[in-house]
């Protein structure tokens, strides 16, 4: 088991927004944790990341615990996380928005092959890479995010809400590469608000309603479910 | 008259240059922190001040003074961080409770050092060589005003390379802009505050001995009129932006010595006024500053 | 409505008797305090006016501004212009003829104080309304400093650096405290008031309060007036009461104990400013003695001019990690309050 949380419960403050959930993803896996907002889920990945310390419960990493470690070192670790919202560096070019995210690459090589894969992945990232990342289009920030996160070559991405406010054709292309990354070794916990992307694209997922986790199990069966219908694919 | 000019500028070099440090110390800690250290100005006095206490009362050489000097503003500036800034911004203090502690240590620092040593203006120690002099065309270079300009003009440009290109300049960047993302891409946001600070005193340091050199007088007060004006400087440049802050040091540096040249002399005890008067037309005509500034979310509470 | 007659007039009754117990004290006072303990007495009663003025601009309104030093600096010269003995003024200073033979009562030239208190911040500050929080506290501290260098440069009016001296000691526990009770009343009723719900709603939340409809704006300019004009009224007092007056009365420093005196105290409360006010006069006038050097166990302790400053420093920084709120917090103390306090130390004395 790649990351397995156990019976988790957090919020912020005195307001609790967790309340016991239990998910884990495998190694090579897309796991999709979705549900309406405020359900919790950028929590979640908050907390993973070590934003947030949980109140009870414990989170594992390759079978480490680090519930206690500060979001840096997590990232040290392997995780890497894409943010709701792109909240990429707009005062930096490109270029060293992708540096920033291999600031912990010490190999100059390691940083090259790194830096060539994104480029790849996203190629109009390369066209761009003098850019003021401030002056891309919502979708190049979007790319520039995820390449940016991908720059350690982590075993495990968070991706936040990555189609939020992109055109479906954009979506679309993102979602393939995101694919393609999978394909390529790096697991995958995809948060979606668009249902339909999310049960398409993932192996299992999981539903999150106010903080509890309702359901979970394979995406197949997910969204035959009438419950996932109803509630979800007729708003996706 | 365009001799009399020179002359003025050559002067001015040196009392821009200090400025110009104390501008991008304050714009550095204000881009990673959002904060503005009011104790600055201390810390620069702590440079110039150490270095005539260590030369005075233990007698040492005058580089060895000078560099422990500066250690002592750097080790005061993580003192500041450390036991000020850092506890209330965990607590979660309110913009208005961090400022107002700023104020409160750099009162604290200023009154210590005056209760120990009392506001008596001291003659700041220079070695020989520094006085030398040279006579070009009729305007007088001291040896002292092109060793400070030079020394800072390659600080400046150590740091501009600093920031644009290392490692560390990128994450001090991106932790300006963004604390919580910078976090994320695995960057110990503590400790490159921790750098900025480290920096930002050095370069206060320097910027007291520099002063101590220019001209010649230090007390425990010294730091409050350089320390406002290199603040102003600092928010002239666009604050965060720190070639900004250099350039702007210069321009008020300049600015205030040619308006003491230029005006007839009469007028010169409205010289602090200067610097005051060009901010308000500044900010008048571009409220963020002449250059863009360096935060996600500038010159307001945070806004 | 038998009831509610009864309430107000029982409310009106207690007012009086208030009214006349202080005034009471405050002969009582007047006859036998002198010297040293008169002056932390009406020095107290200034910095509590002071950090009235200062609570409904910084406190209420959010405005935080500290400007306050220089637009007393120039209520208290416009002051002393209308009081100064005619000889003084025709010796040290060069004033126009109709001026320098001017001659007010001290109610006259106070008003004109507060006045000029007034047209100085309309004429600095509104200008620096379009800046936000931390370049408006710069442009702030620099009406201080224009304040001041305009004193030490402008010698005809104000005798340059050396200040003035000979002033009439007008003040006396009468004006300050009067001016006090005046303030705080007018403080309570102001923040019952429309307007000072208005403007404390600004002060919390401007979007908010926009939003509400509250023309922000104005009601920030109209609240800065206000306080200006209290502070404008503390500044002649001030200098009425010493004598003499000079460029840097109110500087840097001054501002910095007014800034504890409300930190410490709580901002945002009538208790609060008035509290503070009385902790830090009695402070300072306590560690005086100690900052000018003394005899212990036979050591003699050098003066340590500055101590004063440095202990306040440290004050400030223990309120605001511990106690941000102030002493007085964030309610006032009225008599409800205090009854309910003192309830509730009945009760506790009963299940003991």
């Amino acid at each position: 088991m790649l990351l397995s949380i156990e019976d988790v419960s957090t919020g912020y403050g005195k307001a609790q927004v967790l309340k016991n959930i239990s998910l884990n993803l495998k190694k090579g896996e897309i796991v999709a944790l979705i549900g309406a907002n405020g359900a919790g889920k950028t929590t979640t990945l908050r907390c993973i990341m070590g934003m947030i310390k949980p109140w009870e419960g414990s989170i594992k990493f390759n079978d480490q615990k680090i519930d206690s470690l500060p979001p840096y070192e997590i990232v040290a670790r392997g995780i890497s996380y894409c943010p709701e919202g792109r909240d990429i560096f707009a005062n930096l070019s490109v270029y060293e928005n992708l540096k920033v995210g291999g600031y912990l690459i010490r190999d100059q090589n390691k940083f090259k092959s790194s830096l060539n894969w994104i480029y790849e992945l996203f190629p109009i990232l390369k066209d761009r890479c003098n850019q003021i990342a401030g002056s891309l289009s919502g979708g190049e920030q979007q790319m520039l995010a995820i390449g940016r996160s991908l720059m350690s070559k982590p075993s495990l991405l968070f991706l936040d809400e990555p189609s939020l406010g992109l055109a479906p054709v954009v979506v679309e292309n993102i979602f393939n590469t995101i694919q393609q990354i999978n394909a390529e070794g790096t697991s995958i916990l995809l948060v979606e608000q668009n249902v339909t992307l999310a049960l398409d694209i993932a192996e299992r997922a999981y539903v999150l309603e106010k903080g509890e986790i309702r359901l979970s199990g394979e995406c197949k069966e997910l969204s035959q479910s009438e419950y996932v219908k109803n509630s979800y694919l007729g708003i996706a | 008259m365009l001799l009399y000019l020179l002359q003025q500028l050559i002067n001015a070099l040196a009392y821009g240059s200090i400025l110009g440090l104390l501008a991008v110390g304050y714009t550095m800690i204000y881009g990673i922190l959002g904060l503005i250290n009011f104790a600055h100005g201390e810390i620069f006095m702590i440079g110039a001040f150490s270095c005539y206490l260590f030369v005075t009362i233990f007698n040492l050489p005058w580089f060895t003074a000078a560099f422990l000097a500066i250690t002592a503003s750097v080790i005061s500036g993580l003192a500041l961080e450390r036991i000020a800034y850092r506890p209330c911004i965990k607590k979660g203090g309110s913009v208005l409770a961090i400022f107002i502690i700023s104020f409160a240590a750099s009162i604290f620092l200023r009154y210590l050092f005056m209760m120990f040593f009392t506001d008596e203006r001291r003659a700041f120690p220079i070695p020989p060589f520094f006085e030398k002099m040279y006579f070009v065309g009729g305007i007088v270079v001291g040896l002292r005003d092109i060793i400070i300009f030079i020394t800072t003009i390659l600080i400046m440009l150590i740091i501009t390379y600093f920031i644009k290109y290392s490692k560390f300049g990128i994450a001090m960047r991106a932790v300006s802009y963004d604390k919580k993302t910078a976090n994320f891409m695995g960057i110990n946001s503590t400790l490159i505050i921790k750098i900025a600070f480290i920096i930002g005193s050095m370069l206060a340091g320097i910027s007291g001995l520099e002063y101590g050199l220019s001209f010649g007088i230090v007390n425990p007060g010294m730091g409050f009129n350089p320390g406002l004006t290199g603040f102003i400087a600092a928010v002239l440049g666009g604050i965060g932006n720190v070639p900004g802050a250099m350039i702007a040091g210069f321009i008020v540096g300049i600015g205030e010595v040619l308006f003491v040249a230029i005006l007839p002399s009469i007028y010169s005890p409205l010289r602090p006024l200067f610097v005051w008067i060009l901010l308000f037309f500044i900010l008048f005509l571009k409220p963020t500053g002449l250059f863009r500034p360096n935060v996600k979310f500038d010159g307001g509470w945070g806004e | 409505m038998k009831r509610d007659e009864k309430s107000i007039k029982n409310q009106w009754c207690y007012y009086l008797l208030v009214f006349i117990v202080v005034i009471i004290v405050l002969a009582l006072i007047e006859k036998n305090l002198k010297g040293f303990y008169l002056g932390i007495f009406l020095l107290f009663g200034i910095n509590a006016i002071i950090c009235l003025g200062v609570t409904i601009t910084n406190g209420y309104a959010n405005i935080f501004s500290l400007g306050f030093g220089g637009i007393m600096l120039f209520s208290a010269y416009v002051s002393s212009l209308f009081t100064l003995p005619i000889q003084y003024k025709a010796s040290f200073l060069q004033l126009p003829e109709w001026l320098e033979k001017a001659q007010l009562p001290f109610a006259l030239a106070l008003f004109l104080g507060a006045i000029a208190a007034v047209l100085a911040s309309i004429t600095l500050v509104l200008p620096a309304f379009r800046l936000r929080g931390h370049y408006f506290i710069l442009a702030s501290i620099g009406i201080n400093i224009v304040m001041a260098n305009l004193a030490v440069n402008l010698r005809s009016f104000t005798h340059g650096p050396l200040g003035i001296r000979n002033m009439p000691f007008a003040t006396n526990v009468w004006w300050v405290y009067g001016i006090l009770f005046l303030t705080v009343i007018f403080m309570w009723r102001f923040t019952h008031s429309k307007f000072g719900r208005a403007v404390i709603t600004l002060g919390k939340d401007q979007t908010l309060a926009s939003v509400m409809g509250i023309d922000v704006v104005r009601y920030k300019i109209y609240a800065f007036i206000v306080g200006s004009f209290i502070v404008g009224l503390a500044g002649p007092l001030w200098v009425h009461y010493t004598g003499a007056m000079h460029p840097e009365v109110f500087g840097l420093v001054f501002v910095f104990q007014i800034i504890a005196m409300l930190i410490i105290g709580g901002l945002g409360t009538i208790s609060g400013a008035i509290m503070g006010a009385g902790i830090i006069t009695l402070f300072t006038h306590l560690a005086r003695p100690v900052q000018e050097g003394f005899r212990i166990f036979n050591l003699q302790v050098p003066p340590l001019i500055g101590l004063i400053q440095v202990l306040m420093a440290i004050m400030i920084f223990l309120v605001i990690m511990y106690k941000p709120e102030g002493i007085i917090g964030k309610n006032e103390i009225t008599g409800q309050s205090l009854q309910s306090i003192w309830l509730r130390i009945k009760r506790k004395e009963k299940e003991v």
